[in-house]
């Protein structure tokens, strides 16, 4: 019996998508099964959800069309996450909401449609790491190795995300609505591998 | 250290504990600015938190398959797929080693597991079944034997909003008392920057899926659909929008949930006019009050009792995403 440390264990995301390269459709629903939501998630936090789940297809169909290109020797939430990144990219720049606070104080949707459309906003690189440190809950360094840059520039990025946001989102954070958003620990390390 | 150091270091938990806390607490005591900053941060992650974990649509792999074998059809996909597949085979067998070491040598990749598996066009191998690599090759292509739409037929299908909206936009209407504003004349809606989810296709991607989820719909399912969309579309603008704006809280709901909101409006259907005002009114109250209040205070409705546990939780969601 090989020892397992002889030879390292692929990880089961890696080999399905090797298995994916190679049209095996089981492989595809696994990957599917474990990775649908928190790509979602990631286009969720900038757009509407039919946007959003317009944008995780795009994804999962770049990752299919990228499998045979793929060398497990890279972590493959760096490869889906890069790949996700660059989809986020491709959408159109837009500006910030011009929501009445009185809207905002009486109007989940309002609110929402806020945070969707500050986040939207960012400058790319801000609005990568920030999905990416925030949202999908990734840690810094695996954020980094996802967006080929160092951990330094993900902290780098990450404060003018913040910066940005806190001046796009200070209706919310000043105002009566902010009693009415949604509530959750801050920060959290946790790396989000489902 | 200097503002942008500290700040640089408390979005981070990982390197805002590396060197001691004690420069970070320092210069926290010193510098207000960063200490608004620091509160805004928390805030900030909270805020942008959904309060629900949000999930893909129940049938997000099937348009992904969809897609997928949309895009095999063209020729040139046809040909990078054969190229490609030759490649990961080859490096695939130079892996095999690490790949398959610890599953059964007939079965090298299990199929997904009955909690994992979802339905899908491709069937799982068998335990007979040629190694997965074959196998896949011969069970992914998916063939369509609609005859092909004709130029109207095109136009129609394009022109129709989300077929799940137009199956829900009258519920959507009944559940008025479970939403902030009442259908009628009100405050315009503000469109989303992208348009509501609900609209009709208008990317390339989704009139693509909707021409060929136009194909596979019988006679009778289209007509049944053209006469919701011009339904929908002989009410008032602004209802037109409220609706789809509600549509926006309601489509993440899972097909079990929405069920339940469809009965829970045929159980006020049901009840006589002054007692579906009263509990319209209760309802409307409970929409006020904290959100941690209100699923019990809902639950204890005379209206509630009899409920099923799927109509009880899906009016709870519905109560809890105003």
């Amino acid at each position: 019996m090989a020892s397992p440390r002889s030879a390292p264990q692929l990880e089961p995301d890696s080999g399905d998508l090797l298995l994916v390269a190679a049209s095996d459709g089981a492989a595809l629903t696994r990957l599917v099964t474990r990775w649908s939501q928190p790509v979602y998630a990631f286009f969720e936090r900038t757009r509407e959800p039919s946007a959003a789940t317009e944008a995780a297809l795009s994804t999962f169909e770049r990752l299919v069309s990228s499998a045979p290109r793929y060398a497990p020797d890279v972590r493959f939430p760096a490869f889906l996450w890069e790949i996700a990144v660059k989809v986020a990219q491709d959408g159109t720049s837009s500006r910030v909401l011009e929501i009445p606070s009185a809207k905002l104080a009486e109007s989940a949707a309002a609110r929402t449609a806020l945070v969707r459309s500050a986040i939207a906003a960012l400058p790319p690189a801000e609005r990568a790491a920030f999905l990416l440190t925030r949202v999908v809950r990734l840690s810094t360094s695996a954020a980094a190795e996802a967006l080929g840059t160092t951990d330094a520039d993900v902290r780098r990025r990450l404060v003018n995300a913040l910066e940005l946001l806190r001046e796009s989102l200070a209706p919310l954070l000043e105002g009566p609505a902010a009693a009415s958003a949604p509530a959750g620990p801050p920060g959290g390390r946790e790396e989000a591998e489902p | 250290m200097t503002c942008a150091e500290l700040r640089e270091r408390i979005v981070d938990s990982a390197s805002g504990s590396q060197g001691g806390h004690a420069p970070v607490v320092a210069h926290l005591e010193e510098c207000a600015d960063c200490r608004a900053a620091a509160r805004e941060y928390g805030a900030l992650d909270r805020l942008v938190r959904p309060a629900t974990p949000p999930a893909p649509p129940p049938d997000f792999e099937r348009r992904l398959r969809q897609r997928l074998s949309v895009g095999s059809r063209h020729a040139v996909s046809s040909a990078w797929m054969l190229g490609g597949a030759a490649s990961v085979l080859a490096l695939a067998a130079l892996l095999a080693p690490r790949l398959f070491r610890d599953a059964p040598k007939s079965r090298p990749v299990a199929p997904p597991s009955r909690a994992e598996a979802r339905p899908s066009p491709v069937p799982a191998p068998s335990p007979e079944a040629p190694p997965p690599d074959i196998v896949a090759v011969r069970s992914t292509p998916i063939s369509f034997q609609a005859p092909p739409l004709s130029a109207e037929e095109k136009a129609e299908a394009a022109s129709l909003h989300d077929f799940e909206f137009l199956n829900s936009f009258q519920m959507l209407a009944r559940l008025d008392a479970f939403f902030p504003e009442p259908v009628g004349p009100r405050a315009p809606v503000s469109m989303p920057a992208g348009g509501f989810p609900s609209r009709p296709p208008d990317s390339p991607d989704a009139t693509t899926g909707r021409f060929l989820d136009w194909q596979r719909a019988s006679r009778a399912e289209r007509a049944r659909l053209s006469a919701l969309e011009k339904s929908f579309r002989d009410r008032p603008e602004d209802e037109r929008s409220l609706l789809e704006a509600r549509w926006a809280l309601v489509r993440d709901f899972s097909e079990d949930q929405r069920s339940g909101l469809r009965r829970l409006a045929s159980r006020m259907d049901e009840l006589d006019s002054r007692a579906h005002a009263r509990l319209e009114s209760e309802i409307r109250l409970i929409g006020h009050l904290p959100r941690e209040q209100r699923p019990a205070r809902w639950r204890v409705l005379p209206f509630a009792k009899p409920l099923t546990g799927q109509e009880l939780a899906s009016a709870e969601r519905l109560l809890l995403s105003r």
